[in-house]
Formats: C-alpha cells, sequence, structure tokens
C-alpha cells in the first residue's frame, strides 16, 4: 500500500481531487477540485467556481489518492508529466529510508 | 528537539528534549572504521529501516561514509576534521552532520580552543551551503549529558541557526521512526 502511495509522485494526477493547502499567494489556499491538466509548471483545477490555474511550484497540496489522504509538496513534481514517471522514480531511490 | 546519545540512560530529569535517538543497535547504530574498505564491509551487513551514524576518525572515511546512501548522520567525535569538499558533499547527497558537545567538555587548554576554531570554521561552511546538520550533547555516559538550552546556547553563540538544526534532527528520526513520512514534502495524513 505504501509502495502504491510513493508511485503518485510518479505517476499522472489528472482525474484526482486536489486541494492547494500552502502557497505563497493567500489567495489559492483553499482552491479544490478535479485535476483536469496539467503542464511542467501547473495544475489546471476544475473546482465549482470554474477552472483554476495553479503553479506547482512552491505550494502544498492534498490529494486523495486510494481512499488516503496525501500532503505533497509542488517542488517534488514540477516536471512534465511525461518525464514525470522517469524523474518521479529517481526521487524515490535518491530519497534516503525510501524503499522502492 | 532530539538529542543524538551513544548510551542506554536510565532514571534522566527532564532535560527539555522531545526524545532520545540512541545509537544501541536496535533503532540506531553507531558505525567506526578506521579506513573506507571496512566501513563499506561493515555497512554491507547493516539491513535496511535503521538509521545509520559514522564516527568519522578520518577524512577518508568521512568521505567514504557521506557517498553511501546507507548513511544518515555523521557522528561528531574528537579525532574528525570536517574539511571544506566533505561538507559540500554531505549537502549534495543530504548527510546530516552531528555537532556534539562532548568533545569540548573532554578537551582541555589549547586543544579546546583548537576545536573552538575548528567549529566556528565548520559552522561557516554548513551556513553557506546549507547542509543538514544536528547540534546534540554527544553523550557516551549521562556525566556528558546538557539540557536543551544550554547546547542551543553553546551552539547558537557560534553561528549555528538553531532553527535550521531542529528541522534536520527531525526530518532523520521522522524517515525511520514515522510511518507516515515517506520523504520531504510527501507525507500521508489520513
Amino acid at each position: 500500500m505504501r509502495r502504491e502511495l510513493q508511485s503518485l509522485i510518479a505517476r499522472d494526477w489528472i482525474g484526482l481531487k486536489v486541494e492547494v493547502v500552502e502557497s505563497p499567494n493567500e489567495s489559492e489556499v483553499g482552491i479544490a477540485g478535479e485535476v483536469v491538466d496539467e503542464t511542467m509548471w501547473t495544475l489546471k483545477i476544475m473546482t465549482e467556481k470554474g477552472l483554476k490555474i495553479v503553479a506547482k511550484k512552491g505550494r502544498t497540496f492534498k490529494v486523495w489518492f486510494m481512499e488516503q489522504v496525501v500532503k505533497i509538496s509542488g517542488n517534488l513534481i514540477t516536471f512534465r508529466p511525461e518525464d514525470r514517471i522517469k524523474r518521479g522514480l529517481m526521487l524515490l531511490k535518491r530519497a534516503k529510508g525510501v524503499k522502492v | 528537539m532530539f538529542d543524538f546519545i551513544r548510551f542506554t540512560p536510565t532514571d534522566l530529569p527532564d532535560l527539555g528534549f522531545k526524545s532520545y535517538v540512541i545509537f544501541d543497535g536496535k533503532c540506531a547504530i553507531a558505525l567506526t572504521a578506521n579506513n573506507a574498505k571496512e566501513l563499506r564491509e561493515k555497512l554491507k551487513k547493516i539491513k535496511d529501516n535503521i538509521l545509520v551514524g559514522v564516527v568519522g576518525k578520518n577524512p577518508e572515511v568521512c568521505r567514504e561514509a557521506i557517498m553511501r546512501k546507507k548513511v544518515d548522520i555523521l557522528l561528531d567525535c574528537i579525532e574528525r576534521e570536517l574539511d571544506y569538499a566533505t561538507i559540500k558533499l554531505a549537502a549534495e547527497k543530504d548527510v546530516t552532520i552531528e555537532l556534539g558537545l562532548s568533545k569540548f567538555l573532554k578537551s582541555n587548554r589549547s586543544e579546546r580552543l583548537k576545536l573552538f576554531d575548528a567549529l566556528r570554521t565548520e559552522i561557516k561552511v554548513i551556513n553557506k551551503f546549507d547542509t543538514p546538520f544536528v547540534v546534540s550533547s554527544a553523550a557516551e555516559n549521562m556525566w556528558e549529558m546538557r539540557t536543551r538550552k544550554q547546547i542551543e546556547m553553546f551552539f547558537s553563540f557560534f553561528g549555528c541557526n538553531i532553527l535550521k538544526a531542529r528541522k534536520s534532527a527531525e526530518r532523520v528520526v521522522r524517515r525511520y521512526f514515522d510511518k507516515n513520512y515517506i520523504m520531504d514534502g510527501f507525507e500521508i495524513l489520513e
């Protein structure tokens, strides 16, 4: 279970429920919804009030994944989605105390 | 704030620490080696999921320890000499450097002054490269233990950023003793 949760850093986020928990821009805190698209630097989140584009860098997100809630820093996912498979696994392999 | 000690204490008063990391071989282990080859052989025998500290008595062992993924913390001792390149490498490889108080208690006069000088240089380089570091008593017996405030005040006099030290200590401990912590910036909430 833990290893599948770890893979969140390397997988695609489209379709996942997400909430912005920390951000240098206070107006972004609390933005919650489903991720509809993703680029290298941003996440496009469909909220009740419409589509919001949120930068990844410097933000912290709460993600609902596999019936668990995970808190993840945007700095760890600041790659192109297609690159993240390789880079995400690389980050996990390099991190200490993590079994991949 | 956590204290990193080398013995198993009994009946301790409240010294202001959240908890103690004891290098007794069960949840944390301290390795000593005379050369790089010996260190490599000892590291091969260690299982995963244990906090590994290396007592670097010579620069060769320190450098080898920092290059190893299994090593989490470079423990302090009187003979340890950290140079510019080693501290820079520690920042890149995410190996925490321990700044211990016990070597100052054990030393005298001119030897202690030399240690102060070396400490000041090390702290300058640590601050430059933002190397993870912790401050602790590095106690080998109960007489070398000090309160949290005493240790923090001592090292802050030499220019240590105590908040960073606390954060680094928490990171190292959470890696192995918190089930919800995966890595920096990534943790399970519910």
